[in-house]
This record gives C-alpha cells, sequence and structure tokens, in this order.
C-alpha cells in the first residue's frame, strides 16, 4: 500500500512525523481528504481536529487551526500548537 | 593602610559576591543551551511557512488586495524593541537602547512609537522622555509562542488602522555565546523577496486569497516568536559572559587581597619577635 510523509510542525517542535496512508482535515470551507500522491495543495486549516489514518490505526489530532502543504508526496502540516486527541 | 580585620571582613564579602556571581553563571549557561535549543527547533516552522509563502506569491496574479503588504508613504514608524526584563547581562541593554537611539535620531517624537518588550529598555526609555505606546515584560529569558502572538495582535491593529505605516523590529540576534549583534528588520508591510525559481502550481484551499489572508500574519509570528527566541538566548548568553568575567575578576580581587593580608600578618608576626627579642637582650 503506497503512503505519504506527514510532519506536524509547531513553533517549539515536531508533534508527529511518520508515513501515513491517509489525512483528512478541515479547511476554512470543509473537510477534505489527502491520499499519497496528490499533487502540491496549499490549505489554510479550520480549528479542529485532523485524522491521520497510519500503521493501520486512526490518530486525532487537535489544532487552533494552521496550514497544510503538500509536496512531493510529503505532507506538512504547521500549526501554532497541537495536541493528541 | 586598612587593618588585618578590614581585609578579612572585604575577602569574606568578596568571596560571596563570588559565590553569587558562579551561581548566576552556571544557572545562565544551563538556560541558555535549552534557548539556544529552542532557537533552533522553530527553525522548521518558519522554513516552513517561508515556503508556503513563497508558493501562494509566486502563483499571485497581483489582483489580490492585501493590506499586511500593502507600502504607504511612512509618516510614522513603530519600532518592536525587544530587550531583557532583568540586568546583570553585561552590554546586553545598553548596546540595545545604544541600537534604538541611532535608529531615532533626528526623528521628532510625534513621527515614532516605541512598542518595549521587557523591563530594561522601558524603563529606560519612559525615563527619558521617549514615546513609548505600549509596553509587555515579564517573559523575556522565557517567551512563548503565545507573547509573540500578543506583539503581533497589537502591532497589526495599529498598522491596519492607519495609526502607523512602518512596524519595524529590534532585537538582538544569538550569534553565538560570545557573540550577539543587534539588529532590526522591517516587520510590516511584509517585504517577500520574490524568487520566481520554482513557479508555484499548487492548488488552494479554499482559496489564494483566504489562505495568504492567514498565512501572512502567522509569518509575521513566527518572525516575531523567532526574534523573542534569539533575545533570550542573547540575554543569557551576555549574562554568561558578563557572570563569568566577574566571577574571575573577583578571585583575581581575593588573591591579591590574600596577598595584603598575609604580608600584614607577617609583619605584625615579625614585629612582635622583633619586640620580643629586643626586651630578652635588654634583660641580660
Amino acid at each position: 500500500m503506497s503512503t505519504m510523509h506527514v510532519t506536524i510542525i509547531t513553533p517549539d517542535e515536531t508533534v508527529f512525523s511518520g508515513d501515513a496512508t491517509m489525512v483528512v482535515g478541515k479547511a476554512l470551507d470543509g473537510e477534505f481528504g489527502i491520499q499519497p500522491h496528490h499533487m502540491p495543495l496549499v490549505s489554510a486549516l479550520a480549528p479542529g481536529a485532523i485524522r491521520i489514518d497510519h500503521d493501520g490505526k486512526r490518530e486525532e489530532f487537535i489544532l487552533p487551526g494552521g496550514f497544510l502543504e503538500v509536496e512531493n508526496n510529503s505532507v506538512y502540516i504547521t500549526t501554532a500548537s497541537c495536541e493528541r486527541a | 593602610m586598612s587593618s588585618a580585620q578590614d581585609l578579612r571582613k572585604r575577602i569574606k564579602s568578596v568571596t560571596n559576591t563570588q559565590q553569587i556571581t558562579k551561581a548566576m553563571k552556571m544557572v545562565a549557561s544551563a538556560r541558555l543551551r535549552r534557548a539556544q535549543q529552542k532557537a533552533k527547533g522553530t527553525e522548521p516552522y518558519t522554513e516552513r511557512l517561508r515556503h508556503m509563502l513563497h508558493q501562494s506569491m509566486s502563483s499571485l496574479d497581483g489582483g489580490a488586495d492585501l493590506p499586511l503588504l500593502t507600502v504607504r508613504p511612512v509618516n510614522k514608524v513603530a519600532y518592536v524593541v525587544v530587550g531583557a526584563d532583568k540586568g546583570l547581562a553585561g552590554a546586553y541593554t545598553s548596546n540595545i537602547i545604544k541600537y534604538v537611539q541611532s535608529l531615532l535620531k533626528d526623528t521628532p517624537t510625534d513621527a515614532y512609537g516605541l512598542f518595549t518588550v521587557g523591563r530594561k529598555p522601558t524603563e529606560y526609555f519612559t525615563g527619558h522622555g521617549y514615546s513609548v505606546v505600549s509596553e509587555l515584560q515579564g517573559f523575556s529569558d522565557k517567551p512563548g509562542f503565545h507573547h509573540a502572538q500578543d506583539i503581533v495582535e497589537q502591532v497589526k491593529t495599529m498598522f491596519l488602522s492607519g495609526e502607523v505605516d512602518e512596524v519595524v523590529l529590534v532585537y538582538t540576534k544569538f550569534v553565538n555565546s560570545l557573540l550577539q549583534e543587534v539588529t532590526h528588520e522591517r516587520l510590516l508591510p511584509l517585504s517577500l523577496e520574490s524568487d520566481t525559481a520554482e513557479a508555484g502550481e499548487s492548488l488552494f484551499y479554499p482559496d489564494q486569497g483566504s489562505v495568504l489572508e492567514q498565512l501572512l500574519p502567522a509569518y509575521v509570528e513566527s518572525t516575531v516568536y523567532n526574534a523573542l527566541l534569539h533575545g533570550a538566548a542573547s540575554e543569557l548568553g551576555a549574562r554568561m559572559t558578563a557572570m563569568t568575567s566577574a566571577t574571575d575578576n573577583a578571585g583575581e580581587l581575593i588573591g591579591t587581597l590574600h596577598l595584603e593580608y598575609n604580608k600584614l600578618r607577617q609583619a605584625g608576626i615579625t614585629n612582635e619577635i622583633s619586640e620580643i627579642v629586643g626586651g630578652a637582650n635588654a634583660l641580660q
């Protein structure tokens, strides 16, 4: 199964870094999902949860908004702070 | 010539001072390491935001009207001055003050406003008749991201309301623990060196305008946070250097005082011996 690399970056630390099969987030205008080999994308996230499916499990992170960028099969989520749900 | 008792008192007091400066030095160096790591740790975040900003700017068709990028004729400038809350950090605070003074040279009081961060610069500038419009203090050596957000919120409001036309950030860049440089950069309006090398062909959710609208303040926040962290590391670095030399100086002083004390003591003993010998001789 193909995967993509996902990183969650806050100003103080890297909260998550790993290979995932799917990322589901909420942009300002609604939910969207990202699968491996997505085309380049920049998105502004709405406050709420973001779901990362990796290693056969689903993990949720709560963010106060932020940004999601896709580039070269890597997903970068930058946010002011982040908590594992 | 002071008495032996005076010298003993002096040695004791210098030793006490040395203990204090030594403790401060060790505390500063331990915290400096942490501050350095923190300053380094925020680099990926800033780097990522900058990258995204370039992506979104390079494909911007110029039509969008973004107030944070609008360059206006400059009537009034706000200077955000990042300094320390506490002293005993060598020339750290006075370097910042001197730098701001050189920036403000020949500027009339109504053409600038200072936004001071940290107790030391706040006290100096309010006490010397500068126009300080706002101040924040209490976190100079342990800044958090929310402090940067507070600062940005305030200057953004001032900038967008037209109260000021430019915001300049003055802070101390941490080069290494022996070298810190005061520097300034323009915070608002944001200036982005546009390198069109990578043509952005990204998609934007919801659309480019609203992404940029969120991205620009976030980028400004990360710049300020970076400046705060650099300021904190510089403060601790300066304190460490200052306390190291204070401890060394105290050690030297203790050495000279000991020498003087011993000389005095020996002179006393010699004196007593010659008195006894003289007395014994007189008896014979």
